[in-house]
């Protein structure tokens, strides 16, 4: 399709880039001013709503996946699907942003604030729909440059500093890598589409070790933004010193957009039903599977002796890659289907966990686990804070009747179904879910079974509070429903499977 | 009106107590009587349509796994897609348990009326607890029952953790970690189990009629064996019992010993026996060994605890060995008796665990040796005590000594020896349940107790059912035996087949 024609599927994309040019020029002209109410921030939150509105209303006929602007990207179901998770965890994030004191009080920076969530969602929409080597990469680029960014962007302490140093270096050498192996895969197959590249994998029998080298390396920057083993070690750091709605942020949105594209390179460049495929896949298969065992459970035991929420979470998070891997490594179409499920129920309990986190910090001024203690005994709001997170934590480990529960399912059936070859990676998958336990409960034994009660009462008189409140209340109770019932969002993970021609 | 309870009796005995809990979560914190009451009246309402059920069951109809030997079915598709279903239904093997649940129930939410400390969350909690409970009993789809068997867990988990006693969080988590691990694994033999039927099922009896297209036989049945085995619990799994028990407050203790650990037995009766009819019969010899260990094992390590919560707690890991002793034998009088024995050690256990809390509440302590001639201060409670230790330790008249009987009769027929060493088990506890006896109530009198106040009406409403119970199925254990009798006369039959 060429680029005038194609325009037309990219509306949300566009009026993303719009949104951002505009709120540019406006911000030129309007001086900040300390008692006037930050206008920015519901301003971004509005432009990111209405792409959401348009891109649902875009869903017309994911069933044919088309080619836009020559090639560079493609409209299809993976990308609509993952692009709406994009979408909503970047409207969280500049809610979050509202809700956190760091980054709601005293800001005055936050019309750059606004611009870069917007820039970073957009470069995730575009790293998902991207159907070339040059396009992935500046989708890529694009998401992590603002991500470096964002990290560092409130000067908070030392800690912050370091997080965004250290995420900048790592972010550097793993895209370096990246990009080196894409340009060995150029070299061995002359192309930068992907379907070309596949057709040439296909035709010239391709293998060897220069193959090798440049799947690896691919690879390795798709590990490095997804934070698998053994590429995960910047997560925890840059986690814990990033303002908290922005490791909220990164544990969802990048983190699904990545998974995203690791499942379009390895079925639709590697992918299954070719010939050169059947060695091939036969290989990653193995690899991913291996790459999941170890994540999960290197997050896991790594998150056992954690004492600060943040780092607990984003050892978490390191480990919920590694379930979610198990989707990719079922190498089948209800793998993507399960994959795209397991992140739609983990954006809504990681996030509200981190919303919880957000709160008790603002009111506390404290990350640790300490600062939980008997956080079910203040009163109606601590309860009812407590009860949230305790909801978010057990979904997280997967104890039903919460969404957590149903997404493991959904992993193990892909995991099941793809044969013997796997059985072992469900089996560590649930012993997993044991470990997990441990350190979740350590948290809800914090809130309810310590009932030494310290610290002030919890106040919910302000905006930004009854504005947490809510969607925390909002979220806990989609967490519950799709426990319950998952229907409909099993339709919607349907729509991903629809991306091969 | 009474069509609509007519036909959806189960769906209501199983979520009349959430709606209940539910209701107690809109109260307002300070009003707790009403909340009591609420509690009260909303797990008696499954004892009364309990009693409308029990009224309804056709014995001689109920057969096992075949659609027509289940009764009160409901059944509608939940995931369409995924072929889930809210399958519910009883026949002889689940309706005693329900009988046994709906029953205990209530009499906790009375032996709770004590509890001051956040009696709003401590009955919601109890009341969803319930529903996992019943909902475990009656579910018939693998799925259905996976997710009322963890729901159980998490209001477990906080009922041990906040209103337990000194060690309460370590028991807590350490019941919540053993559990789970047995319910990931049995997880894994669900989705296999859907995967290999074609169509995909999740439903238990075309599970059990379709067994044949299960492969990894052995494998499978040791993953479901060791998450049931987990929860009666078999030694060497038996470790987190104790440490639950004695940390656990009064009702809750009498919810774990009483119906919990049936819940086991239960699920290898169901599940186990059904499915996978071979592998239970060729490893007999190993389920009556393991039971006959649990027997003698508990019952020694009962008589040398000093607390006497601990004592109770391993006696009823001795008497969950007959269970399954009993199930093992593969004979109709060893299987009836299993199953009559989970409902009378249910009632009896739940007896002693009220009677503990009894004592616990007055004197604050649970030290066999620091008490002594209590029979002449409060000669009421040493008379249920009494009638109860005797249930436990089998005199003839009692319920226990039937069920017993049944289990060793048919065992013995099955395996000579073992049941031989089982059964000085009998003399074992015996042993353990007279000392305790003469230890607490005979004697002379110890001045600190000697105005220890007897029963109160509270109290004694809660025990006179059970030693009601006691007593007539003593003497006349037909009501609860008809139930069964044909459904595990073709369990049985179906489990004979296979090899």
């Amino acid at each position: 399709m060429n680029n005038l024609e194609s325009l037309r599927y990219v509306a949300p994309e566009a009026f993303l880039a719009l949104s951002v040019i505009l709120l540019l020029t406006v911000s030129l002209f309007l001086k900040p001013e300390r008692n006037v109410p930050n206008l920015y921030y519901p301003l971004g939150i509005a432009a990111l709503a209405a792409a959401l509105v348009l891109e649902l209303s875009s869903f017309a006929d994911p069933a044919v996946p088309k080619d836009l602007f020559l090639g560079m990207l493609r409209s299809d179901g993976l990308g609509h699907v993952f692009k709406v998770l994009c979408l909503v965890s970047g409207i969280l994030f500049l809610v979050f942003s509202l809700a956190a004191r760091e980054t709601a009080k005293r800001f005055h920076d936050a019309v750059e604030y606004v611009i870069l969530a917007l820039t970073l969602t957009l470069g995730m929409m575009l790293f998902v729909a991207s159907n070339n080597v040059l396009m992935l990469y500046l989708g890529m680029e694009l998401l992590s440059f603002t991500s470096y960014l964002l990290t560092g962007f409130v000067d908070r302490d030392e800690r912050t500093t370091e997080a965004a140093v250290k995420y900048l270096l790592f972010g550097a050498v793993a895209s370096g890598v990246m990009i080196y192996g894409l340009s060995l895969l150029y070299g061995l197959t002359g192309s930068l589409d992907f379907s070309a590249i596949m057709s040439s994998l296909v035709s010239n029998q391709v293998s060897g070790a220069m193959f090798v080298i440049a799947v690896s390396f691919i690879l390795t920057g798709l590990g490095f933004k997804i934070a698998a083993f053994p590429f995960h070690l910047w997560s925890p750091d840059v986690y814990e010193g990033a303002p908290t709605a922005f490791s909220a942020f990164l544990s969802v949105g990048p983190k699904a957009a990545g998974f995203a594209v690791l499942i379009r390179v390895l079925y639709q460049v590697f992918g299954p039903g070719t010939e050169a495929a059947a060695t091939a896949q036969a290989d990653w298969t193995f690899t991913i599977a291996a790459l999941s065992a170890l994540t999960m459970t290197v997050g896991n035991l790594a998150a056992l002796p954690q004492r600060n929420i943040k780092r607990m979470l984003a050892y978490s998070s390191i480990a919920h890659a590694g379930y979610a891997l198990m989707a990719v490594a079922s190498g089948s179409l209800f793998g993507v289907r399960a994959a795209f499920f397991y992140f739609a129920v983990y954006l809504l309990m990681n996030l509200a966990a981190f919303l919880v986190a957000i709160v008790v910090s603002n009111a506390y001024y404290t990350e640790r686990l300490e600062g939980y203690e008997g956080l079910g005994w203040k009163g109606a709001p601590g309860a009812f804070l407590a009860s949230a997170m305790t909801i978010a934590l057990f979904s997280l480990a997967g104890i039903p009747p919460f969404a957590g529960f149903i997404g493991k399912v959904y992993l193990l059936l892909a995991v099941i179904r793809k044969g013997p070859a796997l059985y072992w990676l469900a089996v560590v998958a649930v012993l997993n879910t044991v470990i997990s336990l441990y350190y979740y409960a350590r948290v809800v034994r914090m809130m309810f079974l310590s009932r030494r009660v310290k610290g002030a009462a919890l106040s919910v008189r302000t905006v930004e509070h009854s504005l947490s409140y809510a969607v925390l209340a909002v979220l806990t109770a989609l967490t519950i429903l799709l426990g319950i019932y998952w229907q409909p969002l099993d339709r919607l993970s349907g729509l991903a499977q629809a991306f091969l021609q | 009106m009474w069509e609509f309870i007519a036909d959806h009796i189960l769906t209501l005995i199983t979520f009349l107590p959430l709606l209940g809990g539910l209701i107690v979560l809109a109260l307002p914190r300070e009003r707790k009587g009403a909340v009591r009451w609420t509690a009260l009246v909303f797990t008696s309402l499954p004892l009364v349509l309990a009693a409308v059920l029990y009224g309804g069951f056709d014995h001689r109809a109920a057969g096992f796994s075949a659609g027509s030997g289940i009764q009160f079915v409901e059944r509608f598709p939940w995931i369409r897609d995924y072929n889930i279903q809210y399958f519910v239904g009883v026949d002889g093997l689940s309706m005693p348990m329900v009988l046994l649940c709906a029953l205990i129930c209530p009499l906790c939410v009375l032996a709770s009326w004590s509890i001051e400390k956040g009696v709003k969350g401590y009955h919601f909690l109890f009341l969803l607890l319930e529903t996992g409970m019943m909902g475990v009993f009656v579910a018939l789809d693998f799925f259905l029952f996976f997710i009322f068997w963890e729901v159980m867990l998490l209001p477990m988990y906080f009922l041990i953790g906040i209103w337990g006693g000194p060690r309460k969080e370590y028991a807590a988590i350490k019941f919540f970690l053993y559990t789970l691990v047995g319910s990931v694994l049995m997880l894994l033999v669900i989705i296999y189990g859907y995967l290999a039927t074609t169509p995909h099922t999740f439903d238990l009896t075309e599970l059990a009629r379709n067994n044949a297209v299960l492969g990894y036989r052995a494998v499978l049945w040791w993953a479901l064996f060791i998450g049931f085995a987990i929860k009666i619990p078999l030694f060497p799994f038996h470790t987190w019992l104790p440490d639950a028990h004695v940390e656990a407050p009064t009702a809750i203790s009498v919810v774990l010993a009483g119906i919990l650990l049936k819940m086991g037995t239960y699920g290898i009766l169901r599940i186990n026996y059904s499915m996978l009819p071979d592998v239970t019969r060729s490893l007999a010899l190993f389920l009556a060994a393991i039971g006959t260990v649990n027997i003698i094992y508990g019952a020694l390590c009962a008589m040398a605890q000093k607390d006497l919560k601990k004592l109770v707690a391993y006696s009823s890991i001795s008497h969950m060995g007959y269970v399954v002793l009993g199930m093992a034998s593969f004979t109709d009088e060893g299987l009836n008796g299993a199953v009559l024995q989970m409902f009378n050690h249910g009632v009896v256990t739940a007896m002693l665990f009220l009677l503990v809390g009894v004592i616990y509440d007055r004197a604050h302590h649970r030290e066999i040796d620091g008490f002594g001639g209590l029979a002449m201060v409060t000669p009421n409670y040493a008379f249920v005590t009494f009638l109860a230790f005797f249930a436990a330790l089998g005199l003839p008249g009692l319920n226990s000594f039937i069920s017993e009987a049944l289990v060793l009769l048919g065992a013995f027929k099955s395996f000579k020896i073992l049941t031989a060493v089982a059964a000085t088990g009998v003399i074992i506890t015996a042993g353990y349940c007279l000392w305790t006896l003469q230890r607490v109530f005979l004697g002379k009198v110890n001045e600190k107790y000697a105005l220890l106040p007897d029963l109160s009406a509270r109290e004694t409403a809660s025990l006179v059912p059970l030693a009601v119970l006691v007593v007539v199925l003593g003497f006349y254990p037909q009501p609860v035996l008809d139930l069964m009798r044909s459904t595990l006369g073709s369990l049985n039959a179906l489990v004979l087949a296979a090899l």
